[in-house]
């Protein structure tokens, strides 16, 4: 039995993706398994799948995958704990993404395999380690071709790096903008002059965007493609020019200058005691639950997604909205080898919604994350006061998760919310107090447990959507 | 084969500039019959069009 295509697999003509509970298949086409064959033919493709940078594939007989009959060939793959999108990474993910993908085509193209994109969404995140998974992307070398992935990646790789490192301007909310990312011409209006001398930028940014505008309208009239192939291109050009992209990605650095939270892992607001309580509280609503895949809203330093995977949990997702609390994240933990946390960048109050074609393509985060158990703790003050949400939204988005959640609650004499309360007009927050919460969460979720930490101000609650 | 990416002229042009030595050897080649004549006026008109063609100016008519 056949389940429908993913919705956001239908762009190579060769191949279609299909998931159901247990893993994601793949229908290939004759050529589409022609390549497969191909490259599964190559040691670049035995060490992928050896050192688990590509992901896990066996080919499988067609009438045993869940797919259309009328496939050649299916290939069946690892399912990614949690599917993660380039516009929800950090500036360190993209960047080890950009390595992942030059790493495993120019490996490839040494044995007469190239990929025929570099599409930052074929990267997925197990963890905190990258993993290739667009298997379909790898095809037969075709003498005398360019690399076809070239301008893709500097699209959906190089550009938001530059963007991010060199003018400070966050990548995500543009990429969410632009499913195709950010084109050369945009890059060079962004970047400005700001190493505009400097070689990889004026190659990839500069001239790029001016060959693009230049060649606009030739496309038509121009056999490039053709002249190209007789003026002697070949794999050693692509080679050098994937060699050039590496380079250029290993030296773009974002020196970012400390952010409003940077140095919130300090947490000079907390006392020890306090933080052992809650500690204390999250490990045992984790172990109660079977190696449960627990979501950390406002996450920060991670230091509760840690308790949580320490505690059992197969998997911890690790969100915040700062992008630089994330990226400190994200090298922390590939510092420690720990791979059982997945830091994300998300502004709670603005979630990513659904995206692409028909809006089908990236299905939005709520639909996306189904936890097993939600953290959403030093989180609620920030959303009912900074953000102004109003307690009965701030539970409705809690209980779209349809997981069990462990809620903490600041008092209005708690420091941090009275901080919060201090900058509101006198009677506009009134309503900002425990009473009023523990209504707002009755209304959806049964209390099964509550504890008041130790310095007095702040309330913990493990409840169960009702 | 066509890729079922579009790469685009400029693009194309661009991967054999960033392409090392041998992409610049092709892009010699492409455009070698203007650039080589630099030495006669005729073909000094057709280098400063080849070099407008790279750098996406218009070709200079004054001269």
């Amino acid at each position: 039995m056949s389940t429908p295509p993913d919705p956001g697999s239908f762009r190579d003509p060769l191949s279609r993706v299909y998931v159901d509970r247990d893993a994601v298949w793949r229908g290939l086409s004759e050529r589409g398994l022609a390549d497969y064959q191909a490259y599964a033919a190559t040691d670049a493709y035995r060490a992928a799948q050896a050192d688990g940078r590509l992901v896990a594939t066996t080919p499988v007989p067609v009438a045993e995958a869940p797919i259309d009959a009328t496939w050649a060939g299916a290939l069946r793959h690892e399912r990614v704990g949690v599917v993660t999108y380039p516009y929800e990474w950090a500036f360190s993910m993209l960047r080890d993404a950009a390595r992942l993908q030059l790493a495993l085509s120019r490996e490839a193209l040494a044995e007469g395999v190239l990929t025929k994109d570099a599409s930052s969404y074929n990267v997925q995140f197990e963890g905190s380690r990258p993993v290739f998974i667009d298997v379909g992307s790898f095809e037969r070398l075709v003498p005398g071709e360019p690399w076809a992935g070239y301008r893709q990646f500097c699209e959906l790789f190089l550009n938001p790096l530059y963007l991010q490192a060199l003018a400070g301007v966050p990548f995500q909310p543009l990429l969410r903008g632009s499913q195709n990312g950010i084109s050369p011409t945009i890059a060079a209006a962004a970047l400005g002059s700001r190493k505009r001398l400097r070689r990889d930028v004026l190659t990839h940014v500069r001239l790029h965007s001016r060959a693009e505008a230049h060649y606009a309208d030739a496309d038509a009239e121009r056999d490039v493609r053709g002249e190209l192939k007789r003026a002697g291109f070949g794999p050693k050009i692509i080679d050098a020019q994937m060699a050039n992209l590496q380079r250029a990605v290993e030296r773009v650095e974002w020196k970012a200058a400390a952010s409003t939270w940077s140095t919130y892992g300090q947490r000079g607001h907390y006392t020890d005691a306090d933080l052992d309580a809650k500690a204390g509280f999250v490990a045992r609503a984790t172990a109660a639950l079977q190696g449960p895949m627990v979501l950390d809203l406002g996450a920060n330093d991670g230091r509760f997604s840690r308790v949580a995977v320490d505690a059992g949990a197969s998997l911890a997702v690790a969100v915040d909205g700062d992008h630089l609390v994330v990226d400190h994240l994200y090298r922390q933990l590939r510092t420690d080898g720990e791979r059982r946390i997945l830091p994300l960048v998300l502004d709670l109050a603005d979630p990513s919604p659904s995206l692409g074609w028909r809006s089908r393509e990236r299905p939005s985060f709520v639909e996306r994350v189904r936890p097993d158990l939600v953290l959403c703790l030093a989180v609620i003050h920030h959303l009912a006061l900074s953000n102004t949400v109003p307690f009965e939204e701030i539970v409705e988005l809690l209980h779209d998760f349809g997981a069990p959640v462990v809620v903490e609650m600041p008092h209005r004499d708690d420091p941090m919310a009275a901080r919060l309360l201090a900058r509101k007009r006198d009677g506009l927050f009134d309503h900002y107090d425990r009473p009023q919460w523990e209504a707002a969460l009755g209304r959806r979720f049964t209390v099964l447990e509550q504890i008041g930490l130790p310095s007095g101000t702040r309330t913990l609650y493990l409840c169960q959507p009702s | 084969m066509i890729a079922y990416l579009d790469a685009g002229t400029g693009s194309m042009l661009m991967a054999a500039f960033a392409g090392g030595a041998a992409g610049i050897g092709v892009l010699l080649r492409l455009y070698g019959h203007r650039i080589l004549g630099v030495f006669s006026k005729k073909h000094r008109l057709e280098a400063e069009e080849t070099f407008g063609d790279l750098m996406g100016k218009a070709p200079s008519s004054d001269t």
